[in-house]
């Protein structure tokens, strides 16, 4: 008799599984709905942390967690960070006689080539032919010469490349905020090692950067 | 008796059946037997192909590009069910491949079957097929063909357009402007010009941020003359050409050639809809029948409509038993319900997909000009965050790249945003382009690991040198980009204890290295550090497991 039952029971038991699964699948998250939360206290943080924002943070810019330094600062150990030449001609020609290799810089030929791989290739190629993907997809923001293997390079100070990172060039822009001022210099000797004359780090710091350094020191 | 009535009762249950059937099978199913490019791709990412190999480069492993073309099918299953046999069995290809990609042995697939693998060989053969390129337009005059050339091939464009300032000045009507020995002079050679004193060029010099033009000593006369005729003829008022261009979509259909696509459940979903309505339909004319043929035998009793007969049925037999199947019925379909749905998914955000406030495409960046991941996220290697790139790395490329081209002359509207957010009027003079107002880019988090534990990219990045998708799942595909792992502890744990640490050639475990090497001396006991007679050090062995790891 109770089989019977079941028999007409089928259907909605049935029916109401399926109903089940797809209200289930309904409920997952996915596109704008991140799902049902159990216990937020426990996800969100009371404090700040980076990139990390339930309610807007009141004291700095754009209720951001990330602060800029103060115009003019230079935190304990970045003196390195200090670049006193203009973004414009005049100090892209000045680069050239007072930027050099910093003193204490030893060239590590694994990071430079993997440093410029990651923040140099996408345009200007692995081998350094101006041939890298962005390039080849977008041949309008090329720059005129063929690749590091042009005299222009070869010739170029290593002053006015650190300028180029640091600033920008161009179509090329400023990329201070991805590469510190050593990584800076280790790609710098990557492209020169690209470019055939070879890593040559012929001049140190000369005095009238020194100078500049040591007036910042008393700055501060 | 007329057995009608049962006929249609049967075909009744049978059709609703089939129907309930269909809708779970679409939802539900996924197995298919024949290989197809579709089952493969989905192949390769569940089983996490990606992290070694892509189509069009070396990762850990070689490209997969044409792979098809230069080894047998053959050889590839065996390759790839089990490349530590092939090897063993002596196979030179076997041991070549290993040995050119520095000892690292690929893992082995015992599971999966022929027409599996046959799948993922068949997409990577698609994948590898040379896409469409577009065509481009036809040629107007011989001179004007020849200074379009040179201007692209003195990378001209790279700092000056037609119609608008990118970083020289816009070339629109130069030559109703200046002179044409100026001109041919200014190209030549513009510092000579500067220097002999004359004021235009200094003027424009100045004007222009300082930024010295090229010197183009190579260029003929016949060159400049070229490219002046080129610039002339793009200077005239074009004809409304353009106007009947229409913009192509090229947006992709996202599953296809499977059959179990989005297509086919609407289908299979509008069937059961209409086979339920045909079922509703037969039984009221069911009824309407036995009713008939009640009324014609003389008998008084008609039978009800499906709510009265439900009513009816539940108050007249064994009232106990029913009402306790139907909360055994309820209770079962909560259970399902709240386990599938409740233990497995609160809190648990994967496929979260928020729409971004740009509409960045990884799959672009990452994918098709695969751009390296750290280009953007560079604080991956020093930091516990990987950091969301700041509005400067996008202007990196996005200076030059605004893809006017593509907008009828206008800045494409997602890089617009960028501008807007900088107040940077890409059309004014350099130097005058940073307006004094910009605000920022709110975008939606979508990886909330929660405040009570701890996770730090830099170790697991730059120490463990572990790939971004291995967590992160194929970004480089990913169009909008989703949260790919659960971030649940038991896939942290299982990475922890399955994955083997390489001590002897990692400087940041130097440390934990001597101490191993000492306790082996002192012991003279290798095997707590050996599995299947290898040298095995998981993360678990050197604390990967302890709580106050990641929960303090």
């Amino acid at each position: 008799m109770i089989r019977k039952n079941m028999n007409k029971h089928f259907y909605i038991i049935f029916s109401l599984i399926g109903v089940s699964f797809l209200l289930s699948s309904c409920a997952k998250s996915r596109g704008n709905n991140p799902g049902v939360e159990y216990a937020p206290d426990m996800y969100y943080d009371k404090g700040y942390e980076p990139f990390k924002e339930k309610d807007s943070n009141t004291l700095n810019r754009f209720g951001s967690n990330l602060r800029e330094p103060v115009k003019g600062t230079i935190a304990v150990g970045k003196l390195d960070y200090a670049y006193l030449l203009d973004n414009n001609g005049e100090g892209y020609e000045a680069s050239a006689i007072q930027i050099h290799y910093p003193e204490d810089f030893t060239f590590d030929s694994v990071r430079g080539e993997r440093l410029y791989n990651i923040y140099c290739a996408p345009c200007h190629g692995v081998e350094g032919h101006n041939d890298g993907s962005v390039f080849k997809r977008v041949a309008a923001i090329k720059p005129p010469w063929k690749g590091y293997q042009d005299d222009y390079i070869k010739n170029l100070p290593v002053g006015k490349m650190y300028h180029v990172i640091t600033y920008g060039k161009n179509n090329m822009g400023s990329h201070a905020s991805v590469l510190t001022p050593e990584e800076r210099w280790q790609v710098i000797a990557h492209i020169q090692e690209l470019s055939g004359i070879g890593y040559h780090k012929n001049a140190t710091v000369n005095n009238e950067q020194q100078d500049q350094q040591t007036t910042i020191q008393t700055n501060n | 008796m007329i057995r009608l009535s049962d006929i249609i009762r049967n075909s009744v249950r049978a059709i609703s059946l089939t129907a309930l059937l269909l809708t779970y099978g679409s939802y539900v199913a996924k197995a298919q037997d024949a290989p197809s490019a579709a089952k493969g791709k989905e192949l390769f990412e569940q089983q996490a192909c990606f992290a070694c190999h892509a189509i069009d480069r070396v990762v850990i492993g070689p490209a997969l590009k044409d792979i098809t073309k230069q080894k047998s099918e053959e050889w590839l299953i065996k390759w790839i069910r089990n490349n530590v046999q092939l090897r063993e069995s002596g196979d030179k290809d076997a041991i070549a491949i290993y040995k050119e990609y520095n000892g690292a042995a690929m893992n082995t697939y015992e599971h999966l079957s022929d027409n599996d693998i046959k799948s993922i060989l068949l997409w990577i053969e698609e994948e590898s097929s040379p896409k469409a390129a577009p065509a481009s337009g036809g040629a107007p005059d011989a001179l004007v063909q020849k200074g379009k050339e040179l201007f692209e091939q003195q990378a001209c464009m790279a700092c000056h357009a037609i119609d608008r300032v990118v970083i020289g000045p816009a070339l629109k009507d130069v030559t109703k402007r200046r002179s044409k020995d100026w001109l041919h002079s200014w190209i030549k050679n513009n510092v000579q010009l500067r220097e002999s004193g004359d004021p235009d060029a200094i003027a424009l010099y100045k004007e222009y941020n300082s930024a010295a033009m090229n010197v183009y000593e190579n260029l003929t006369t016949e060159d400049i003359d070229a490219i002046l005729a080129w610039i002339d003829y793009e200077s005239a008022p074009k004809v409304a050409e353009d106007s009947g261009k229409t913009k192509t979509d090229d947006g992709k259909s996202a599953n296809e050639g499977s059959f179990y696509n989005k297509t086919t459940l609407y289908v299979v979903a509008i069937i059961a809809v209409v086979l339920l309505i045909v079922a509703i339909i037969l039984y009221r004319i069911r009824r309407k029948l036995s009713n008939v043929i009640k009324e014609f035998e003389g008998s008084e009793q008609k039978e009800k409509s499906l709510t009265e007969h439900l009513k009816n049925k539940y108050s007249t037999s064994r009232r106990t038993i029913n009402t306790l199947l139907i909360i055994v019925s309820v209770g079962l379909v909560l259970g399902i319900y709240g386990f599938y749905f409740g233990v497995t998914e609160v809190g648990v955000q994967r496929g979260y997909a928020p729409t971004q406030p740009i509409a960045y495409s990884h799959a672009l960046h990452a994918g098709e000009l695969n751009i390296d991941c750290r280009y953007c996220h560079s604080t991956v290697d020093y930091s516990k965050a990987a950091s969301i790139p700041s509005l400067n790395t996008c202007m990196n490329c996005h200076v030059g790249v605004q893809l006017r081209d593509k907008y009828n002359g206008e800045v494409s509207p997602e890089i617009q945003k960028i501008y807007t957010a900088l107040d940077y009027n890409p059309d004014a003079k350099p130097g005058e382009r940073f307006g004094d107002n910009p605000k920022n880019i709110k975008w939606v988090r979508v990886h909330n690991l929660p405040d009570l534990s701890y996770f730090n990219h830099s170790q697991h990045a730059n120490v463990a040198g572990l790939e971004c998708q291995k967590c992160h799942g194929p970004v480089q595909e990913m169009e909008v980009i989703q949260q790919y792992a659960t971030l649940q502890m038991g896939w942290c744990i299982d990475c922890h204890r399955n994955s083997g640490v390489d001590v002897e050639n990692n400087d940041y475990y130097e440390k934990l290295h001597a101490l191993a090497k000492k306790d082996i001396e002192k012991n003279g006991d290798k095997s707590k550090y050996l599995k299947d007679g290898k040298v095995n050090i998981t993360i678990a062995n050197i604390g990967g497991l302890d709580c106050s790891k990641c929960h303090y």
